[in-house]
């Protein structure tokens, strides 16, 4: 799983100024115009009051400094500490608003991408490892969040910054303008040239990182068999392939950097040397103003930084467009046919069906051909019971799993009462028929929450059905009673316990239907009673369908169904199968002596 | 005193500074601070340069005296770009270089612990101490000492140049600079801990999305979806929320400290402007302090930034030492026996054996003999102690001293490498490398073999037609870049990586769970075969498919409750034949 989830970041796209995936990014920041409109102009705001600072320094130098003039002198530096105040406050509202933005495009993104992934079909999760969906969600999202708190408005501000200085210069002294600015041309074409280089390193870096994380983590889940096979030699040296192969890439990297910001240093140095030589012919030919030289080279100093910023910034860029790409093509996955996420039906379905159902011809395969149920038909009375019967992949869990149309079946039809249950919604059909699966899974929170699956419900209803089913001798031991937390995935909780949860979650949620898929092996002799009659009270009076894991529990049923690699092979009452002296009663005699001996 | 410089010492030589960087890199170390402290000395002149030009153009006018200054001015800043060039690849790159060591060394020590280790540390945690804490650890040494070091030659150059320059006008200027270092921690104190929080808040959400998406099953059956959106929508506003308030001191930290050192530009503007009038300094003087005023806010900033750079490195390092400080259980005994090819026969002699203390007996009294090539089934129920029994014989799983003897030799005197030379193991839980069918095919017995013994092995463990219709057959990669395997296929391909080491003794560690029972009897068969003089101790629940062997042991809560013949346990009419008859039947309708 983990393994997959490195190789995800490996495949980063390499067309990642792919226009759709612009456009969609937009139009979720585009849900928050006003405050994106406020962090532009902030932007041209403080970018003007930036450039103040070095022009008012200058003609403080002019006007007052040079001239003796030292009230003016007061009133500029005050001129100045407004201004300067002013920014200040303007670029912490900047900042803040920026982080709402993405974080609020970050909010409405993961939830709509898991909106989504909430409506795709099981199949879809068969196919696709945990780690994956999980990174989509977390670590793809925080990648496009990134794009906010540190990128695309830092750069936007930086290219206003860049073009602010250029007005400024030009409007100071055009000359001197022309003279410094000529230096510029160097710095693209350094920044491209580095910028690309730098590129396609940080790619090569992150493809090399995620083969050694890869490597890492298969050797250590597999550490077992190269102990076992004497490989420790081999496997060491493979990494050390790996990691050095990793290591040189990231010294390459290194030395662009260690060659391109001396560089851009360099030039930025030139340009100084420029408006200190050229500055003072012109000075000397009364051109130019101490003043508007000391400007200059301020707004040279100025000039680099964004420059340098941008370079960088590259990379982030980069990584979250990559990232936009993975969740936009999980977003384009089909969603669960007629899954309907609105307009809950759950009255109208309790009192329109009356629970019977009936498999006409059912041929079912997971995929392909390859066919688990083969031409299933059989028929339940309604409030009858049923169980199915046979050993591991003889397809008793498939009929559970095409009868909720978590998988749709091939061929035939499945009716319920008198509807194909293709024809009905899904969210509807699971009002109706209600599975408890063999593993019982349960949520992080209080024993309640995984009671009522976070249902608004109250207290004195919840356990009246526990005491109605008989098993309030559980919520005496739990301790906490219904506000015990349950830790991950339940480790703290008998067999049993989890069997009671699992028993009383689904009478609480009352289906017409419902389909036991339990194991009740391994529990202590006192709990598996309490269970049994509680499974008895449970299933009186609705159609219940029993996967048989234990002859024992299921000799009640009105009807047993023998199923062998997906074919009905019998049908019948315990009494009529045994008589027909089939598979079915020598499994029975198989099972009975096992017990018999387990007792011994 | 003494006592004093010792612990300082000692602090020096545990700090990582020392250990992962200076103690191997010295050189590298050197030549680094050199450089930095030419770059930063360097740092003086450009502001003084500046002076110069504009004193001089204050007073006369000579261009030629300019020009040799502007050409100096580049000709510094070329040499400054060369010892910048040079601290980045002495400290950043070297800091790579330690990055690397980490790894390796951590790599080559996992690789001698033991299983027992494994399950102490999860994989997740080993990789994360891995990844992210040599990650934390190389920028300690890397960007934190590089920053550290920086930020302290800055203190010792600028401040004694400003003073020179003029010391009434550096008391004003850099009134309020100190103040810098105090916001800085205390607003990187408030930063921390909300930090923290959305950290904490990211994993939740994880955990979330991580249970959703385990549990989707039940979520779609009990129709849990827009529950669980709401629950997730609670957590991300949650999460929304914890941002924006770390947004708030993340935004004010980079403008306060702009903030403060423009106030000093201000105050360098009144009391300074007022000076040059008044003729105290020059013109140049003033443009210089501004320029120093903007040098030192680095510095400031900086210190707090090394600092909790180089305590995480720290943090992270004791991580990553208390796997290093592990040692395996499996001791390596004095006296190893080096030369040894055995004949295969094996005695369990009273074994006893539990994981802690505290838990049960997972074997309770084994004595069992084999005698050099015979074949062995273990057979019972899940939980009856089966598979530990078998995994003591390569040393998966320790025992005492006297307790296992291959050929009358007590394992644990045997080298563990001789000893698993000779043994062909193939575990329950099938694991294969994302490499070449053939790797793995060759995987013990090295890759040198012609591809033709691979395909003889493939023959053996009846895999060899399923490979030939891949379309890269014995070439084709395995896991997830290139074909994926059916469980059946990859526990085919276990068996003949353990037959490919040609052992004396083969262990099938209920390794066959997987394929089709006919499949199964051809591969012992094949086995029996190729290997006639082998020992061969199978676990299995397929009965039928070990019918044949030498001696079947039927296993029940750690103690051998019967042993024999199939013929004689059949009359026994105990365990044995209970099982054999449920799984002759159930063989039967799958």
């Amino acid at each position: 799983m983990e393994k997959e989830e490195f190789f995800s970041e490996d495949v980063l796209a390499d067309k990642i100024y792919n226009r759709t995936v612009i456009k969609k990014l937009l139009s979720y920041v585009l849900r928050y115009k006003a405050s994106g409109l406020l962090s532009i102009f902030l932007v041209l705001i403080t970018t003007v009051l930036f450039l103040m600072g070095p022009y008012l320094f200058g003609y403080v130098i002019d006007h007052g400094i040079n001239k003796g003039d030292k009230p003016l002198i007061y009133k500029i530096a005050l001129l100045v500490l407004g201004i300067e105040t002013l920014r200040f406050l303007l670029v912490i509202v900047q900042g803040y608003n920026i982080q709402a933005i993405g974080q609020k495009v970050m909010l409405d993104m993961r939830m709509d991408l898991f909106k989504h992934i909430q409506s795709l079909p099981i199949s879809f999760f068969d196919k696709n490892p945990v780690g994956r969906i999980v990174t989509r969600l977390t670590n793809d999202i925080a990648a496009i969040g990134e794009l906010f708190s540190a990128g695309v408005i830092v750069v936007i501000g930086d290219i206003f910054i860049i073009i602010g200085i250029f007005v400024a210069m030009f409007m100071l002294n055009m000359k001197l303008a022309i003279i410094t600015l000529s230096v510029f041309p160097i710095i693209v074409v350094i920044a491209f040239w580095f910028g690309n280089r730098m590129k396609n390193s940080f790619r090569e870096i992150r493809r090399k990182l995620a083969r050694i994380n890869s490597y890492l983590n298969e050797n250590i889940t597999g550490m077992k068999v190269i102990q076992l096979f004497n490989r420790e030699k081999k496997n060491y040296d493979k990494f050390d392939e790996i990691n050095t192969d990793y290591l040189k890439e990231q010294v390459k990297y290194i030395r662009y950097f260690a060659v391109f910001q001396p560089a851009i240093n360099m030039v930025n140095a030139l340009a100084v040397g420029l408006v200190l030589w050229y500055g003072a012919v012109r000075y000397m030919h009364g051109f130019l103003t101490l003043g508007v030289m000391v400007a200059f080279l301020a707004y040279i100093h100025d000039l680099f930084d964004p420059i340098r910023d941008i370079v960088e910034k590259y990379n982030i860029f980069q990584g979250a467009m990559a990232s936009s790409e993975r969740i936009f093509s999980l977003m384009k996955e089909p969603p669960e046919v007629d899954y309907i996420i609105t307009n809950p039906v759950k009255e109208v379905f309790k009192s329109d069906f009356k629970g019977a159902i009936k498999f006409e011809n059912v041929w079912f395969a997971y995929s392909g051909s390859d066919y688990v149920l083969k031409d299933i038909s059989f028929q339940i009375v309604p409030g009858r019971s049923v169980a199915l019967v046979g050993v591991t992949g003889s397809g008793k869990t498939s009929i559970a799993s095409v009868l909720t149309r978590l998988y749709e079946i091939q061929k035939g039809t499945i009716w319920l009462d008198d509807v194909d249950i293709r024809k009905i919604e899904k969210i509807g059909l699971r009002y109706v028929i209600g599975l408890v699966s063999q593993d019982i899974f349960l949520f992080a929170g209080t024993l309640r929450d995984n009671i009522t699956l976070f249902n608004p419900m109250s207290d004195s209803k919840v356990l009246g059905i526990i005491e109605e089913l008989g098993l309030m001798p559980f919520i005496d031991r739990m301790p906490g009673g219904l506000g015990m937390q349950i830790v991950e995935r339940g480790a703290n909780l008998s067999v049993g316990e989890r069997q009671f949860i699992s028993l009383s979650r689904i009478i609480l949620y009352d289906p017409r239907v419902i389909i036991l898929d339990e194991a009740t092996s391994n529990m202590d002799p006192i709990s598996e009673v309490l269970i049994q009659n509680a499974v008895q009270k449970a299933t009186q009076g609705r159609t219940s369908i029993f996967i048989a894991h234990r002859l024992s529990t299921i000799l009640h049923c009105d009807k047993l169904i023998v199923l062998n690699k997906g074919v009905k092979i019998e049908e019948g009452s315990h009494e009529e199968l045994l008589r027909l002296g089939g598979l079915y009663s020598q499994l029975y005699r198989v099972y009975m002596r096992e017990e018999l001996i387990e007792r011994v | 005193m003494n006592k004093l410089f010792e612990k300082l010492r000692g602090f020096w030589e545990k700090s990582i500074i020392y250990r992962v960087f200076i103690k191997k890199y010295k050189r590298y170390f050197i030549i680094g601070t050199l450089s930095l402290i030419a770059v930063d000395i360097i740092n003086i002149f450009p502001p003084l340069l500046i002076k110069r030009v504009i004193d001089i153009l204050s007073k006369e006018a000579c261009l030629t005296k300019i020009a040799a200054i502007s050409g100096l001015y580049i000709f510094v800043s070329i040499f400054q770009g060369a010892c910048r060039y040079l601290w980045r690849m002495n400290f950043i790159g070297t800091s790579f270089r330690c990055d690397y060591d980490l790894r390796m060394a951590f790599f080559g020590h996992i690789e001698t612990l033991s299983q027992k280790l494994f399950q102490k540390y999860k994989t997740g945690d080993l990789m994360s101490r891995a990844t992210n804490d040599i990650g934390a650890v190389r920028m300690g040494v890397g960007p934190g000492l590089l920053i550290g070091l920086d930020a302290m030659f800055y203190f010792f150059v600028i401040p004694p140049i400003i003073i020179y320059l003029s010391p009434k006008l550096s008391l004003y200027t850099f009134l309020l600079m100190p103040l810098m270092p105090f916001i800085a921690y205390k607003i990187k104190d408030i930063i921390d801990k909300r930090f923290r929080d959305v950290q904490e808040q990211f994993s939740r959400i994880s955990e979330k999305v991580q249970e959703n998406t385990s549990g989707i099953r039940i979520v779609k059956s009990f129709n849990m979806s827009r529950q669980e959106e709401r629950t997730l929508s609670e957590l991300c506003k949650d999460f929304m929320g914890e941002n924006l308030k770390l947004a708030v001191p993340q935004s004010l930290l980079g403008p306060a400290f702009e903030y403060i050192t423009y106030t000093g530009i201000i105050i360098l503007l009144f009391m300074g402007g007022r000076m040059v009038v008044e003729g105290v300094i020059t013109l140049g003087t003033l443009v210089a302090f501004q320029r120093y005023i903007s040098m030192m806010v680095w510095p400031m900033t900086a210190v707090g930034w090394a600092l909790s750079l180089l305590q995480r490195g720290n943090a992270s390092m004791k991580r990553i030492d208390d796997v290093m400080n592990e040692r395996s259980e499996i001791v390596v005994k004095d006296s190893v026996v080096q030369q040894f090819i055995p004949l295969g026969k094996i005695e369990f002699r009273d074994i006893n054996f539990r994981y802690d203390s505290q838990k049960e007996w997972i074997l309770k009294g084994i004595n069992l003999k084999i005698t050099a090539g015979q074949r062995i089934a273990i057979v019972g129920p899940i939980g009856s102690g089966k598979s530990t029994l078998i995994n003591m014989i390569p040393r998966v799983i320790p025992v005492g001293d006297q307790s296992i003897f291959i050929d009358g030799v007590d394992i644990n005197t045997i080298d563990i490498k001789l000893l698993r030379r000779h043994i062909g193991f193939v575990p329950q839980e099938t694991f294969l490398f994302s490499e070449r069918i053939v790797d793995n095919l060759l995987f013990g017995a090295g890759t040198a073999d012609s591809s033709n013994n691979a395909q003889e092995l493939a023959c053996m463990a009846a895999i060899e037609t399923e490979i030939q219709e891949l379309p890269g057959r014995y070439e084709s990669y395995l896991g997830e870049r290139g074909i994926n395997l059916s469980g059946g296929q990859k526990q085919r391909i276990t068996i003949a990586r353990a037959l490919a080491i040609n052992p004396s003794i083969i262990i099938l560690d209920d390794c066959l769970s997987s394929v089709d029972a006919r499949v199964e009897e051809v591969i012992i068969k094949n086995i029996l075969s190729n290997f006639k003089n082998k020992t061969l101790l199978v676990v299995t629940h397929r009965l039928p498919a070990v019918k044949d062997f030498d001696m079947i042991v039927v296993m029940k809560e750690g103690m051998i409750v019967e042993r024999g013949t199939h013929e004689q346990l059949i009359k026994v009419n105990g365990l044995y034949t209970s099982l054999y008859t449920k799984e002759v039947l159930e063989e039967r309708l799958g």
